[in-house]
């Protein structure tokens, strides 16, 4: 089980993750955790550590660490993961200029951040996932953001995202599942 | 069926037609043992003749009902028949009517050691399968469909169960509601983790366990059968019981496979052994066993929720395990403990209690795993063989837990609290668990079965005890005692089986007034150490009762008894009348003696000192200290050669609370005793300092062991009232006095007034007749 989120801004634009959210991220179920940056703080750190040991965070552009990676490269069972904030790439959220850096770190599924929106498809082959902001937490260019986060279940050449969504104060949970090929 | 029938013809025909299929080495080894047999004239050859009428024979077996018959009986057949045919075997195990028995008792007595259908047999004792052999297809074909069932039911795999009629908002990892199939996953995730750890830990001295298949199999077991049993769930050392089913299953089914390749078998059997059902068997036998075992694993949550009620009923100086009485196993233990344990070894039990070593601290282990962790594989497996072939309630289990208690007493009672607690922790290896079932056998029905011999630990490993003892007590006497307690029981039964005679009668009484002696020197004020005594104790004569008793042989021994009782009381009326006649023939010398001033006045005092100790002796109110035998080596191989002689000691065990009552009750004689020792140990204390007299003491010395001889010697058949008539104890006696005053004689003649403490006791007359009377 891999736990994939970002974004949270807490405390600059959010003052806490979702209740709902926090109901559900429990620990012992969760064995990684990736996080596409902008935790801000180390006390956002510390929480995600509790719910698991291993901790994957690159840097995002308000992170108060700088010693976090730009960019890392993660590999859960047969799976070469990419991480990166994904400010650097412009323009944002472009799923060409993702592209090239997913060929850059060769990796199977590129996981980005930043937009604040929840994105996940399939592009080339390979699988390009945004889980958006955890926190619902504000960006540039929307201020309406809906929290979302993405649990990975990686099995062997599968690899099944559950998405969860917080709509109307109630969890929405999607399914999607991308096949190594 | 063949096969039977062509096993009742002779040996060597058998061979050869049995093994129409080329013969396996293991036929060839097998025929070759025999020849040495019927060559040694063993009675095996004997039995393999009678075995023409084999069919006959058992038949009548079973009309009459003598168990003993009947068990001796099945034996030979068997373990004559098998290792030769897979489905011989198979036959001869199986075949009979009431097969079910017969296979009990086999079991019992260690004989499926070498059985290819142990598991069988384990199933059918756990009543896994049903006794009617026509029954166990169908039966195990459920039973089998039944746990499929099952291990599909209970090990969900949420991927696997993905159709999208289930809501995601119920069917995705984080969900938390009950039916989730996720949240089972994850909670049942826990569960086999803490099994894993477990079964990874499994009797990891055996390669077989270290394969990852038998790890997953026995990890889906113990997890279907704690899904099925939510209120046990998982409790470590149910995958100790489980192993060595496992383990036997295996076994016999690579046993199974090499047969299906050499003969044709019956459908029955290849059904039954069928590898591919281990895991399923496996379970079925778990389940049985934990229904019996099951509470012993319980421990009750409401212990701590009425946590303050108990305080109100804690009784004052109650014992840790009486006060929490909720708890199955720890009653158990206690009531193991406090009955079983008690009534056979008080002395034990006592000793464990002084420590306050709780059965549970170790018991616990040793019940729940059914002994599995105290004993190697193999021997293991013959345990169980008893204990399930002894009924599916395990009853034999406390047992069996006596027996092993019993078998390291000595090794206990010479321990403290932390030698005790890693003895029991670590079980000393044994040398036959067979000996262990037997004596809880015994120890359970001493009528039904003959009484083991007295093995303990000691005998098998002699270094760990004699380290502990302390030096001061005398060290060499509880091994020679040990080496007799060997013998013990072979003398007891020579004994039980030849007419009683005079000498043996006086076995008995100097054997039971030894053991009396034992107790009473525990008493003594001299050895206030807690150590000197704990050597005693383990010295202290077994007080199990024993007996090699058939319901005919008990009358025969009640009309001994009768007789020895008689006898007894003419032996004491004798020892009464001598003691009179001594005393009234004491007060006359005395009072001829005390006016007068003869020169070694000390002398005849010490005398008379002396005759009124045996005096004393006969009438029963003194008896003689053991420390006069232990210290003296001539006594002591007086000791040895009766024979282990104090093997009737043993018997004395009903005997002993009165002479308990005795002790405190006689509170002089103890002074009197206390006495006795003292002035022997002064005496032996005193004489190397005697230095300045070099020639007087070389003297003295040799008086002295001459001294301690008569005198050990004469106190011993005093002691043993009747054994001698009263005429050798006076003519004993008169040595002794002789000799004494000898000594005397000579120790003046070398050094006039000397330092030696005797001289003066002996000069002061009052003090020295205060003393000695």
């Amino acid at each position: 089980m891999v736990l994939v989120l970002g974004d949270l801004h807490i405390p600059h634009r959010c003052h806490n993750l979702p209740k709902q959210f926090k109901k559900l991220l429990v620990p012992g179920k969760i064995q990684h955790i990736l996080c596409t940056g902008n935790l801000c703080t180390k006390e956002s750190f510390d929480y995600l550590k509790t719910l698991a040991s291993d901790v994957h965070v690159v840097r995002g552009d308000f992170d108060e660490n700088l010693n976090y990676p730009e960019q890392k490269v993660v590999t859960v069972g047969q799976f070469r993961i990419g991480l990166c904030h994904g400010h650097q790439v412009v323009p944002w959220g472009d799923t060409e200029s993702l592209a090239m850096v997913q060929r850059q770190l060769d990796v199977d599924i590129l996981i980005s951040g930043h937009t604040h929106r929840f994105e996940a498809f399939e592009h080339e082959y390979k699988f390009y996932i945004n889980p958006g902001s955890a926190s619902g937490a504000y960006c540039a260019q929307d201020s309406a953001v809906t929290p979302s986060f993405v649990i990975l279940d990686i099995q062997q050449s599968t690899v099944v995202a559950y998405v969860y969504k917080l709509i109307d104060d109630e969890v929405k949970v999607e399914r999607i599942e991308y096949k190594k090929t | 069926m063949m096969m039977s029938r062509v096993r009742s013809g002779s040996r060597n025909k058998q061979l050869s037609k049995a093994s129409k299929a080329p013969p396996t080495k293991e036929d060839i080894l097998n025929t070759l043992d025999q020849f040495g047999d019927q060559e040694n004239g063993d009675p095996k050859s004997d039995s393999a003749q009678e075995d023409n009428n084999n069919l006959t024979r058992r038949k009548s077996g079973e009309d009459s009902d003598l168990d003993g018959w009947e068990v001796t009986d099945i034996e030979q057949p068997i373990s004559a028949s098998f290792s030769h045919s897979y489905s011989a075997e198979w036959e001869k195990l199986f075949s009979k009517t009431n097969y079910k028995k017969l296979l009990k008792a086999y079991a019992t007595r260690g004989n499926l050691r070498g059985s290819r259908f142990r598991s069988i047999c384990w199933k059918v004792f756990l009543e896994v399968l049903p006794e009617d052999i026509e029954k166990w297809v169908t039966k195990s074909r459920e039973l089998r469909s039944k746990y499929d069932q099952l291990k599909n039911n209970l090990i969900v795999n949420p991927r696997k169960a993905v159709d999208m009629s289930v809501d995601l908002m119920v069917n995705n990892p984080l969900s938390q509601a009950d039916e989730s199939p996720w949240n089972r996953f994850f909670q049942d995730n826990e569960l086999r983790l803490t099994i894993k750890q477990d079964v990874i830990r499994t009797f990891p001295e055996l390669e077989f366990f270290k394969s990852e298949e038998v790890r997953q199999q026995m990890l889906d077991i113990l997890f279907c059968f704690c899904k099925t049993h939510v209120y046990l769930s998982y409790k470590q050392g149910m995958h100790e019981l489980l192993a060595p089913l496992i383990f036997i299953l295996h076994c016999d089914h690579q046993a199974f496979l090499h047969a299906n390749e050499v003969e044709s078998l019956t459908d029955i059997i290849k059904e039954i052994m069928d590898p591919h059902y281990l895991e399923h068997d496996a379970y079925a036998m778990l389940c049985q066993i934990m229904e019996t075992v099951e509470p012993w694993y319980l421990t009750k949550e409401a212990a701590i929720l009425k946590g303050k009620e108990k305080y109100k009923n804690a009784m004052p100086f109650a014992r840790i395990q009486d006060m929490n009485p909720s708890n199955a196993i720890v009653s158990k233990l206690t009531r193991v403990q406090d009955y079983i344990l008690k009534k056979y070894d008080i002395e034990l039990y006592n000793h464990l209690e002084r420590l306050e070593i709780t059965p549970q601290i170790y018991g616990i282990r040793w019940v729940r795993l059914l002994f599995g962790r105290e004993f190697p594989m193999q021997d293991l497996l013959a345990m169980w063989d008893a204990i399930f072939a002894d009924g599916i309630g395990f009853d034999l289990v406390d047992y069996i837990f006596v027996a092993m208690l019993l078998y390291i007493r000595d090794l206990l009672l010479a321990s403290d609290y932390p030698q005790c607690l890693n003895c029991l922790m670590r079980y000393p290896p044994v040398g036959d668990v067979h000996f262990l079932i037997e004596k809880a056998l015994y120890l359970r029905e001493p009528n039904h079965h003959p009484r083991p011999p007295n093995y303990t630990f000691q005998t098998v490993n002699k270094a760990a005890p004699t380290k502990d003892r302390p030096s001061k007590a005398s060290p060499k006497y509880p091994r020679t005692k040990r080496g007799s307690s060997a013998s013990l029981s072979q003398v007891e039964d020579t004994m039980f089986h030849t007419a009683p005679s005079n000498e043996s009668l006086a076995r008995l009484e100097t054997g039971s007034q030894h053991s009396m002696n034992s107790s009473y020197s525990a008493y003594s004020p001299d050895d206030g150490s807690l150590n000197g005594s704990v050597s005693r104790f383990s010295t202290m004569p077994r007080t199990a009762k024993k007996g090699k008793i058939t319901a005919q042989q008990a009358k025969e021994f009640e009309n001994m008894i009768g007789s020895l009782q008689s006898n007894l009381s003419d032996k004491d009326s004798m020892c009464q009348y001598c003691a009179k006649k001594l005393d009234i023939h004491i007060e006359l010398l005395q009072k001829e003696l005390l006016p007068q001033s003869i020169q070694n006045e000390d002398e005849i005092l010490l005398a008379i000192a002396g005759i009124k100790q045996v005096r004393d002796v006969l009438k029963g109110t003194l008896k003689f200290s053991e420390n006069l035998i232990a210290e003296d080596p001539i006594m002591k191989d007086h000791f040895n050669q009766e024979g282990a002689n104090s093997s009737p000691e043993s018997d004395n065990s009903g005997t002993q609370p009165e002479k308990m009552t005795m002790v405190s009750n006689t509170t002089s004689d103890r002074a009197k005793l206390f006495y006795m020792s003292s002035e022997e140990n002064s005496e032996a204390a005193e004489s190397p300092t005697d230095g300045a007299h070099p020639s007087k003491y070389q003297n003295k010395d040799l008086e002295l062991s001459d001294y301690k001889l008569t005198h050990g010697g004469t106190l011993h058949f005093g002691g043993s009232n009747s054994a001698k008539s009263g005429g050798s104890c006076i003519t004993d006696y008169k040595s002794y006095t002789g000799n004494v005053g000898h000594r005397k004689n000579s120790n003046q003649k070398n050094s006039g007034p000397s330092p030696n403490p005797l001289y003066h006791d002996g000069s002061s007359d009052s003090s020295s007749e205060e003393d000695y009377t």
